[in-house]
């Protein structure tokens, strides 16, 4: 009778796969048999061995803590495209304001400049030219009480006047999200207030 | 023993976890933890040995997990595919970091004191957590692959097809890493109970 191997035997005591043939081989071999119960005995010591609880806390820790770093990985946000959208209508509307007060408010006139630069030329030169005549004092009163145009024609086009708009930035998990709120008034005097 | 309805019913779940978690659903990823959670633990714990240290690769496990569910695409279950994670895992960290040399007692070395001997009153009641120290131990000097295969196998009872596809490896070398560990676990603790001064159950 040709006998199994070792590694064989220690397949039969460990219930692996491809064990029929072995099972009849152990039926009638009361040598390996035995060999296998006394492999069995020594597996069996290993239930002692006992692993140490995770702590309920420490366990919601792991899962928060591995939920939270997955998400910052992978960039992922449930409302990421949208955030990205209201992103770029934030930026879009920050450029619009920009380019409104700087186009669209009255610069002041070169030759008002001109005039000033020549003023001051001369007051250095001649200090008697420093004191301002009466007709020269008065028009650069005047240039600067120019009232400037209230609303404007982007405003009313939208059917707005009286519009303010607050750039905002608030934190959502620790990343800054960006937006703004519109406070204005329609042309029939209702109050507006929309939030990007 | 679950019902293969009820087995069936769980998987088909557990896909729709898997999936859920995928688009980002916390509770869907939650309940995926719940239910590997220990096993993750214990597997991990095994393959270290140390709390502290199991804590962290525990966490480091999950985190790859979450990080990377996209790519889980079905081809071996959930658990397999944690567990593969897992070990790769510790892998990792055993080739960061090298093993400290096993305290021998019977020699130990400059600055290491020993407890003082136990009353015989107390030696009962401190008999189990002998043998469950003795047992790491032993596991603690297997080499990675063959403490790996009998972890997976023999505590936390895988198929051998399960074990391959967690290692990575062929079925056969499961086969070989398992008898070559057992052997080892073997002599391991046939000295372990030499030293302790202990009768020998090891011998076949």
């Amino acid at each position: 009778m040709k006998h199994p191997s070792e590694k064989d035997l220690v397949s039969g005591a460990l219930n692996l796969e491809g064990g029929a043939e072995l099972g009849t081989h152990l039926a009638e071999c009361e040598e390996c048999a035995m060999r296998v119960k006394r492999l069995k005995a020594f597996l069996v010591q290993f239930e002692a061995h006992t692993v140490p609880e995770l702590a309920r806390e420490e366990s919601s820790d792991i899962f928060s803590v591995a939920w939270r770093g997955s998400r910052q990985d992978r960039g992922y946000s449930p409302v990421s495209p949208w955030r990205y959208v209201l992103q770029g209508g934030a930026v879009f509307l920050c450029g619009l304001v920009a380019g409104y007060f700087l186009f669209a408010h009255p610069v002041q006139a070169p030759d008002a400049i001109g005039a000033e630069g020549t003023e001051l030329v001369e007051s250095v030169s001649n200090p008697s030219a420093a004191l301002p005549t009466p007709e020269v004092q008065s028009s650069v009163v005047e240039a600067v009480q120019t009232p400037a145009p209230k609303g404007s024609d982007f405003w009313q086009m939208a059917g707005l006047k009286n519009v303010k708009l607050t750039p905002t930035v608030k934190y959502e998990e620790g990343k800054p999200v960006y937006g703004a709120v519109l406070e204005g008034e329609t042309l029939g005097g209702a109050l507006v207030m929309l939030t990007f | 023993m679950p019902s293969p309805r009820v087995k069936e019913t769980r998987e088909v779940d557990e896909d729709l976890l898997v999936e859920a978690a995928r688009q980002g659903d916390r509770r869907a990823a939650r309940a995926l933890y719940d239910l590997h959670r220990e096993r993750v633990w214990r597997v991990v714990y095994r393959m270290v040995l140390d709390v502290e240290e199991a804590r962290e690769l525990c966490q480091e496990t999950w985190l790859r997990a979450f990080s990377s569910i996209g790519r889980y695409h079905g081809r071996s279950r959930f658990g397999t595919w944690l567990l593969s994670i897992a070990l790769n895992a510790a892998r990792s960290r055993w080739r960061r970091r090298k093993r400290l040399a096993p305290i021998s007692l019977s020699n130990p070395p400059e600055g290491v004191e020993l407890l003082p001997p136990v009353p015989a009153s107390q030696r009962v009641a401190l008999e189990e957590s002998r043998r469950s120290r003795a047992i790491e131990e032993a596991l603690r000097h297997l080499p990675a692959k063959q403490r790996q295969a009998f972890v997976l196998r023999y505590f936390e009872e895988l198929s051998i097809t399960e074990v391959a596809a967690a290692m990575g490896c062929r079925e056969g070398s499961v086969k070989s890493h398992l008898f070559r560990a057992i052997q080892a676990l073997r002599r391991s603790l046939r000295s372990l109970s030499e030293e302790g001064g202990g009768h020998d159950e090891t011998s076949l």
